[in-house]
């Protein structure tokens, strides 16, 4: 890194700089049935810096910036060539000016470092979990794939911050097969995390082998002639409320997407008549795929109450846009928690509904609210009974369902998301099979 | 800026290198039977301009380093890394050496290992750089951001229910080099794509739409984002006063783009031979059966047009091929990766494709599209009595395994008794059956295009950059 710095004071026109640097070790293993297909590591390390200019135009103060990746193998001509160009081409830039993170005295610490089992033992042991998982019906597992990457992130700016630090981050994917009267069907089903996550890829695989054998025994998603309730679970839970998060960004405010003010209903003018939304920021959820200490220009992150009751408290974002639109920095999004409901997910059950809890992919447009997923997977409860179906489709918009949301008192933890694991609404569109 | 034939430039990091890397090679074939690296030195920019302001950064394609595959007691090890200096390469050996010699028992506690055979290559030896019109120094940073500007800020004065314009443009130099004990490999080309992404607003609806471009040329592209513009920010006002679709199955018009997703998400996906050796595939069930209307031909291949996705070799050394998939609406064959096709005993079809250097290859797309038909899209909206054009994809996902559709759609434009109705309905969600669909197809157009501005995900990761596309289809399709 003192390299590359020494290279970048090469150019006293610069206001300042910021540099990343990232080592990655890294165990994966690729599993087809019971079988390892294929194991890889991985050893890699990279270099990201940003170089401010300050710059002009129509007589006011500006800035200009610009971020080149710089590899390891790069020779002292090429790293001066990149940051070069870097320089060269900010000059073109006139965007409004913001301070760099400074210092606050805790950023260099690394208490995330917990090297308590070797890469491939990890891999060993979730890939054990997934050959060895008690099946539930018929199923088997048809494949899975394990990544355990070692990261060290090292973040130096020209303010002075200098900040380590070293944590386990993964993901995995696995694959369940189960024999139908038809044809063979499955469930997909994969997280990204941090740590050592053998209870949620335990769950994973429980739920995984209970969702295969509901979906072989699944008829075509009947259409209703009313329009019935739906509940959302699974990966679509965090995909809708991305847009309430989407909204209250600094950056997306800035941008002009996003109309929100703090102190507004989060809602509009849409009159809530059931569950008010609260969002707060976790950034040390443990297991969590955003946990960590610092966000990617050296914050210090912490945890932030963004929506409480339906009401925006603050905007989230890095310390630029936060700048931008003048509110305090909450830092990079790292995992978001949504507060759970009050209604049990039996009592959201109590009347005839769909449940849909696998999708080929569950989207959530953020601009405009429109979401929409190809069902895989979901119930339908006419009141006398209830069958798995599959095929079709669910779509609507959140302004139009969002007077009657529900959000179950029962949680759930996926990826960076920790909150309600179903959410029921009125005024989704089901385009059935029949 | 318009000179015919310049050459993209072959990598200086790997000429330093080649020599250090044959020689890694030759070391590690002492310990193992089979012994690759494959190496990557690709270099790119993107360039943004929105009203907020303008970021130049590096382009996420951006990436330098190898990976080395030996073959070891009949299974096959990979390891990724990037940090070489030439001299270094008895340290290399011994890491690597370590690595799959001292893993491979503690491995083989856990789990069962799959058995391969054993890589046969012919021998070849040989580089290709690709000629371009226009590469990316042939215009100054300072060129590209201020007709990026010049694209905005025409924009935002188009309508005052303009909230915002983004207008992206990103280059990128591919260069990739293969070295076997039989093989030895380089090749260099170029890329660019871009985006028009207007955001407009109407009381409290908030609206987008997108335009997109791909090439392979350098900044000659930028002409064509800013000829384009104003027809994607009327679009994306049209859409202010869209409806929603009734649910329900219809008859549909795709265009190319459409007709390019139906080929990727719907099919293609389902055709890559690494799905056949997990059995996750259906396809297999279909190989020199029907699964389309007798007026579809599909193909996939980096041989054919010049696209993002079109090369000499793949990241596997296997060179680029043409391949039928369906012939007459019968599934002829699919696509495979070298390790799959050892698994199933058929021959790679050069679609091998990573991420990046540090990821496992798998089998993926390249350029895939139905082959234009004889009819004409006049005829095609004629025969229609209530249907739907659609137009411009927004995203899809595969599902080899059970064959259903998912294709997000941004708008499509109705048709009632061979005419346009005026009407716009937004978005659209496609699904279905994979065979109903493919069966359905009564009309192909005589139009071609392909686009190539996106990058496919196996599942929701490994991300590459292929392109699709073909002629106007007409179909049959549920709408939601």
């Amino acid at each position: 890194m003192d390299a590359i710095i020494a290279g970048v004071n090469q150019f006293p026109q610069l206001s300042g700089w910021k540099l990343t640097q990232t080592k990655t070790t890294s165990q994966e293993i690729y599993l087809v049935r019971q079988e390892m297909d294929m194991a890889r590591t991985q050893e890699v390390l990279q270099y990201q810096l940003t170089v401010y200019l300050p710059t002009e135009t129509d007589g006011s103060q500006r800035l200009g910036l610009a971020t080149v990746v710089l590899h390891p193998s790069m020779t002292d001509s090429e790293i001066s060539q990149k940051i070069s160009q870097a320089v060269f081409a900010s000059q073109f830039i006139h965007n409004p000016p913001f301070p760099l993170v400074k210092p606050d005295g805790a950023q260099t610490t690394n208490p995330h470092a917990k090297r308590e089992m070797d890469l491939v033992d990890k891999a060993i042991a979730l890939g054990k979990a997934m050959t060895q998982a008690a099946p539930k019906g018929k199923g088997w597992l048809n494949s899975g794939e394990i990544f355990i990457h070692r990261i060290q992130t090292r973040i130096r700016n020209s303010e002075g911050i200098d900040c380590i630090e070293e944590g386990d981050h993964g993901f995995f994917e696995v694959i369940i097969t189960h024999p139908s009267k038809g044809e063979e069907v499955e469930i997909y089903k994969s997280m990204k995390f941090t740590g050592f996550p053998l209870n949620f890829l335990n769950e994973s695989l429980e739920e995984s082998y209970y969702f295969a054998q509901q979906r072989s025994l699944a008829q075509p998603t009947p259409s209703s002639r009313t329009q019935l309730p739906v509940i959302l679970g699974g990966e679509a839970v965090p995909e809708f409320f991305h847009y309430y998060l989407a909204h209250a960004s600094a950056k997306m405010v800035y941008e002009e997407i996003s109309t929100q003010k703090p102190g507004d209903s989060v809602h509009g003018t849409h009159d809530i008549l059931e569950d008010q939304i609260s969002i707060r920021l976790d950034p040390h959820l443990d297991g969590g795929a955003g946990t960590g200490f610092f966000d990617t220009d050296g914050f210090l992150w912490y945890p932030a109450q963004i929506i409480q009751n339906g009401v925006l408290k603050q905007y989230w974002g890095n310390t630029r846009y936060a700048h931008y639109v003048g509110c305090p920095p909450t830092g990079d999004l790292s995992n978001f928690v949504v507060q759970a409901g009050k209604t049990g997910i039996d009592e959201m059950r109590s009347d005839p509904h769909y449940e849909l809890v696998a999708f080929s992919s569950f989207e959530m447009e953020a601009v405009t609210g429109d979401f929409a997923g190809e069902i895989r997977l979901g119930w339908y409860d006419d009141g006398n009974q209830k069958i798995p179906i599959t095929g079709g489709s669910v779509s609507g918009n959140i302004h139009n369902v969002q007077s009657h949301l529900r959000l179950s008192k029962e949680t759930v933890q996926l990826g960076n998301y920790q909150g309600p694991s179903r959410v029921r609404m009125m005024g989704a569109t089901i385009a059935g099979c029949m | 800026m318009m000179s015919n034939n310049k050459c993209v430039p072959t990598s200086p990091f790997f000429i330093a290198h080649q020599e250090g890397i044959q020689k890694t090679v030759d070391a590690l074939s002492r310990d193992f039977s089979f012994v690759s690296i494959f190496g990557t030195d690709c270099e790119g920019v993107s360039y943004q301009a929105q009203k907020s302001g303008v970021e130049v950064r590096d382009s996420m394609w951006t990436d330098r380093g190898f990976v080395v595959r030996v073959f070891h007691e009949g299974q096959y090890f990979e390891h990724s890394f990037n940090q070489l200096s030439v001299g270094s390469e008895d340290r290399l050996v011994k890491t690597i050496r370590d690595l799959v010699i001292g893993s491979a028992p503690l491995l083989s506690q856990g789990f069962s290992s799959t058995q391969y055979p054993l890589v046969r290559e012919e021998p070849l030896k040989g580089e290709w750089n690709a000629s371009v019109e226009s590469l990316p120094g042939d215009l100054s940073p300072e060129g590209k951001i201020e007709r990026l500007r010049a694209i905005v800020r025409k924009g935002l004065e188009q309508s005052p229910e303009v909230v915002d314009v983004k207008a992206v443009y990103e280059e990128v130099f591919v260069r990739k080099m293969y070295c076997s004990t039989k093989r030895n490999l380089m090749q260099s080309y170029l890329w660019s794509q871009g985006y028009v992404i207007p955001i407009v607003r109407r009381g409290e609806k908030t609206q987008f739409a997108y335009g997109s471009f791909s090439d392979r040329e350098g900044p000659i592209q930028l002409g064509e984002m800013d000829l384009m513009a104003p027809q994607i920010i009327d679009e994306c006002l049209m859409l202010l006063d869209a409806q929603k679709v009734h649910p329900g199955a219809y008859d549909v018009i795709c265009s190319p783009e459409i007709t390019g997703l139906i080929a990727h998400e719907a099919f293609g996906h389902g055709v890559e031979m690494d799905m056949f050796v997990k059995e996750r595939a259906k396809a297999r069930e279909y190989l020199g059966k029907p699964i389309a209307s007798s007026i579809v031909q599909m193909r996939d291949g980096a041989a054919v047009h010049n696209t993002v996705s079109s090369y000499w070799f793949d990241d596997e050394g296997v060179l680029a091929s043409n391949t039928l998939i369906i012939e007459n609406g019968i599934l002829k064959t699919g696509i495979c990766d070298q390790l799959s096709a050892l698994r199933l005993g058929t021959q790679p079809t050069g679609n091998g494709k990573r991420q990046s250097f540090a990821n496992k290859a798998y089998t993926r797309m390249t350029n895939t599209f139905f082959e234009p038909g004889l009819d004409h899209l006049d005829d095609m909206i004629h025969s229609i009595e209530h249907g739907f054009l659609l137009k411009r994809m927004m995203s899809g996902m595969e599902d080899p395994k059970n064959w259903g559709i998912q294709c997000m759609v941004l708008y499509g434009q109705e048709i009632r008794n061979g005419a346009f109705t005026g009407v716009i309905v937004s978005p659209v969600i496609m699904t279905g059956y994979v065979p109903d669909l493919l069966q359905s197809i009564t009309m192909v157009s005589d139009d071609f295009e392909l686009f190539g501005s996106g990058a496919c995900g196996k599942g929701y990761k490994e991300f590459v950059k292929n392109a699709n596309g073909g002629p106007y289809i007409r179909c049959k399709a549920r709408l939601g």
